[in-house]
């Protein structure tokens, strides 16, 4: 038998040939990855609930960390990105849960229960991000809402001077004025908002423009000026006796509410569909009304949150749709009463909702010594020069551009608080940029290399990942909750957090399982960190055994020298 | 000494591979098999054997579970029974193409359909041109003696050894079998060696693509094997005889020194045939019978050495090649051909599907093959 310099071996009669087919040498001579015509590339991709996330959080790295345990990494992830996720966790919509691929097999991840967990777990552990360098830039923020405060935090985290006026006396905006405690307890706010005003943000209390507060001094006295003062006058209900004693407005009632002043009563009648309407419906409740929502469209076009709905409905709101106000009833000076008219799904606006058109000759009368409007806010634009406003939104003028922005509500944003955190961050990255300070990501996904590719539930390989039923973290009995103003939905625990975070399918992303390595028929693939590992371009045939058994779709195949 | 136990030829295995030392057992249920994995999972679990018993799904994973174990160096078996035999197939050439020493007992049932539990021969002899060593016993001792001459030889040859047996006439009788202890089976059954064990220390890939002169090479050596199988078998019931007085190597001749009529049979169909031949000797017929045992590697010299001198031979066959002949009759003839005053060959077919043969069955045969020329295609003998 001779040895060749390439290392084969060559026998030199047939005696030499073993009895069985077993290698004699090293077969690395054969470079059989030069015959491929594809090959795998191993990229991440965006995960469907991070695409979905309107605050840009980086959804799969947090629910990872959180469930290794790794809390203080799981909040600095979770923090660069959303200064608020104690917060987020309980008011937050999550679509980022309707997108989860999990949803497919045994049910979602509960992500907003895993944030809530985490948000309260860095907050009892004082989990903090460290402030740059001070630059000397100076900012002013308008508003100390939860797209102000975001901005008005990373613009102070990245080493400006950050002062920030509201018109109350106390930094929150809507998340302490206009979501009640049931939903989002004071004491979870004002420590998410301590802990973000602490990087070099001065706030500046009971400063409204067009009173005591001047937009042309401001852009005089700052480098640069963001504005997001959000919507807050009340759509007015438009009706005879809406001045009455006894209508008051929702924003104003949640608000007095949250301060102590419980309105007197028996019955009251909420206008509106949207979350202020519910919202309201539920603390009157709790305050020991009887309460009707009056919404002027189907039950399933209310704009509230589903979840907010079937709560309300638990703790005996009582909800009357297609029906319009028409006239508050009136007697010796305060409201008796709303008169209704029954209404009927018309022609779509451009809402895509169907718009309700009065029926003539129908009509009821809701008794109630309280009547709410909560149809919606409007831009306050007191104070605001006339070419700033355009369409009921704040729309600046381009010469401004780089000194004055709007931001969240006023700019027209979408609605959520997760919208306007999203805003402020991305506000404050460009100011910073702009302003020589340190920014925050401006796009976590994109910064650590995934692609905008949504990774759908088409790429995930359901027979490797254990079933894994979802915790349910339940709710505080109806009857119970109807009494006080204790938290409805109930948290996880840290390990019962760890847990449903252990069940994310962490979509398009590697989550370094090691199956392309082990299942690679050529052992071609080359073992790295989790995101790291590759091929060896002189091994690896193109097979696609690795790209089809990803579990989570992190690999994909391409024409040989493609893209 | 070993003891005498009760043991049908089912729990005859199960003991044997428990002395043998089996560390790697893997067998999916089948009639008439079944109690010998039951009997063996049992020793397990008493601890009176040591195997690493593995569960699994199919006879084509039982053998794969062994062809692993064995590839690695550990002494594997498996047992099963007709369509199991017949899903294991494709594996059962692997095995003596990678030249394991696997041992599997093999308890012979008739092929479906129509469903049948019973025993004849066509599931093992559907195995014969794989590379196996095969051994039909004809009693419950045999069975056990067999089956550690199994794992004695497997090593010794680097081949696969298949025991066989009949259905419920041997794997479901109970009859005393010694049972040899430890002590007696020392050194009899070697570890195996062979360069082409899985081995950490020297990683190798085996079973990959071969050019045709190597493959060619390979298949030769797998022959030669065979042929030194013969005289590894003989040589250890040499020894086996020696040291427990009992047993046969290739061929179990009776009463054939004078014989001019000789029955080959094979399995439990020998012991009906002994009586039958002992019949005919008080008749005054010079009847004889040869058991073939061994039937791969097939001992054709020695077959040719006790059968030319007689005048006629009738072989009997439960099973059948079908659009030939029975199977042991064909390799009986083979074997003879070109062999100078060699007697005629006649081939009969009987107890298919488990039915009975009896004294008569053999009488019958050899009667017939008294006044008629032998027919190629065998006889049926069907009363």
């Amino acid at each position: 038998m001779r040895r060749l310099p390439d290392g084969r071996v060559q026998f030199e009669g047939p005696g030499e040939v073993p009895p069985v087919s077993m290698s004699l040498s090293s077969t690395t001579w054969n470079r059989t990855g030069d015959w491929r015509s594809r090959e795998p590339v191993f990229r991440d991709l965006t995960p469907p609930c991070a695409d979905a996330c309107p605050a840009g959080q980086d959804v799969v790295d947090q629910v990872r960390l959180l469930s290794q345990g790794r809390v203080r990494e799981a909040g600095e992830v979770v923090l660069s990105a959303n200064p608020f996720p104690a917060t987020t966790g309980r008011v937050c919509p999550h679509p980022c849960t309707s997108a989860c691929n999990r949803g497919r097999m045994e049910g979602p991840v509960d992500i907003p229960g895993v944030e809530r967990a985490l948000g309260d777990l860095i907050l009892a552990e004082g989990v903090e991000p460290a402030r740059s360098p001070a630059t000397g830039a100076r900012v002013a923020v308008v508003g100390a809402g939860p797209a102000g405060l975001t901005a008005a935090h990373y613009l102070g985290l990245g080493g400006c001077e950050v002062t920030l006026f509201d018109r109350g006396d106390r930094p929150g905006g809507l998340l302490s004025r206009g979501i009640p405690p049931f939903r989002l307890p004071r004491s979870v706010v004002d420590a998410e908002v301590e802990r973000a005003l602490k990087p070099g943000v001065r706030f500046a209390g009971g400063r409204s423009l067009g009173r005591n507060l001047d937009v042309d001094e401001l852009v005089r006295e700052f480098d640069s000026v963001l504005l997001a003062i959000g919507r807050h006058l009340p759509r007015r209900l438009g009706v005879p006796g809406e001045v009455a004693n006894g209508v008051v407005d929702g924003l104003d009632l949640l608000s007095a509410q949250g301060l102590g002043d419980v309105p007197k009563g028996r019955r009251a009648v909420v206008v509106g569909g949207g979350n202020t309407a519910i919202d309201c419906a539920r603390s009157l409740r709790r305050a020991g009304f009887e309460v009707t929502v009056a919404y002027r469209r189907g039950r399933g076009d209310m704009p509230a949150f589903a979840d907010e709905v079937e709560e309300a409905l638990e703790e005996g709101v009582a909800i009357e749709d297609w029906l319009l106000p028409a006239e508050v009833r009136v007697m010796d000076g305060s409201a008796c009463g709303l008169r209704c008219v029954r209404a009927r799904p018309g022609a779509p606006d451009p809402s895509g909702r169907p718009r309700p058109v009065p029926v003539p000759g129908t009509g009821l009368t809701l008794p109630a010594d309280l009547v709410v409007a909560a149809a919606g806010e409007e831009l306050d634009a007191l104070g605001l020069p006339a070419g700033w406003v355009e369409g009921g939104r704040v729309v600046l003028p381009p010469e401004l551009a780089g000194r004055v922005a709007a931001i969240g509500d006023c700019a027209g944003a979408a609605g959520t608080v997760a919208h306007a955190i999203g805003e402020g961050r991305r506000a404050a990255a460009a100011l910073a940029c702009r302003l020589g300070a340190a920014a925050p990501s401006e796009d976590l996904l994109s910064e650590r290399g995934a692609e905008p590719e949504v990774a759908g539930f088409d790429r995930v390989r359901t027979a490797w990942h254990r079933p894994a039923m979802p915790s349910a973290r339940g709710r505080e009995d109806a009857h119970l909750r109807r009494a006080d103003e204790r938290e409805v939905r109930r948290g996880f625990a840290r390990d019962e957090a760890m847990r449903e975070a252990s069940r994310c399918l962490a979509c398009g992303t590697c989550a370094g399982c090691e199956l392309c390595y082990q299942l690679c028929p050529d052992r071609a693939v080359v073992r790295g960190a989790p995101g790291a590992y590759g091929v060896d371009p002189s091994r690896c045939k193109g097979c696609g055994v690795c790209v089809e058994e990803c579990p989570r779709g992190a690999i994909s195949l391409r024409e040989r020298g493609g893209t | 000494m070993g003891e005498e136990h009760l043991l049908t030829g089912n729990e005859a295995v199960a003991w044997a591979v428990a002395r043998a030392g089996a560390e790697v057992v893997a067998a999916y249920p089948i009639t008439p098999q079944t109690s010998v994995i039951e009997t063996l999972a049992s020793l397990v679990q008493k601890g009176i054997s040591r195997a690493e018993y593995v569960p699994v799904e199919s006879e084509h994973s039982a053998l794969a579970a062994c062809i692993g174990a064995a590839q690695a160096g550990a002494r594997a078996f498996t047992a099963t029974s007709g369509q199991g035999l017949a899903l294991m197939h494709e594996l059962i050439h692997w095995t003596a193409g990678a030249r394991l020493p696997v041992v599997l007992a093999a308890v012979n049932r008739a092929l479906a359909p129509g469903w049948n539990i019973w025993a004849d021969q066509n599931d093992t002899l559907s195995q014969r041109d794989t590379g196996w060593v095969q051994i039909y016993c004809e009693n419950a001792q045999d069975v056990f003696d067999s089956t550690i001459q199994a794992f004695a030889l497997a090593p010794r040859l680097s081949l696969p050894v298949m025991v066989v047996l009949d259905a419920f006439f041997l794997s479901h009788t109970a009859e005393p079998v010694s049972v040899a202890d430890a002590g007696e089976l020392a050194g009899l059954i070697r570890p195996w060696e062979a360069p082409w064990r899985i081995d950490l220390d020297r990683p190798k890939a085996v079973g990959s693509l071969v050019a045709p002169a190597e493959y060619e090479s390979m298949r030769n050596q797998l022959a030669k094997a065979h042929e030194a199988a013969l005289g590894e078998i003989a040589d250890l019931a040499d020894h086996w005889r020696r040291r427990f007085g009992r047993g046969v190597g290739l061929l179990d001749r009776y009463r054939c020194e004078d014989a001019d009529e000789i029955l080959v049979a094979s399995g439990t169909a020998a012991s009906t045939a002994r009586e039958a031949v002992d019949e005919l000797r008080a008749r005054g017929r010079r009847a004889g019978l040869v058991r073939v045992r061994t039937f791969r590697p097939f001992p054709a010299a020695a077959l040719r050495e006790v059968l030319t001198p007689a005048r006629r031979v009738a072989v009997l066959d439960r099973n059948c090649s079908y659009g030939a002949s029975g199977i042991f009759c064909q390799e009986v003839r083979a074997a003879l051909c070109g062999v100078r005053g060699a007697p005629p060959v006649h081939g009969f077919i009987a107890g298919m599907g488990g039915r009975d043969i009896t004294p008569r069955t053999v009488e019958a045969a050899l009667a017939a093959a008294e006044v008629g020329d032998p027919r190629p295609e065998g006889t049926w003998l069907r009363e």
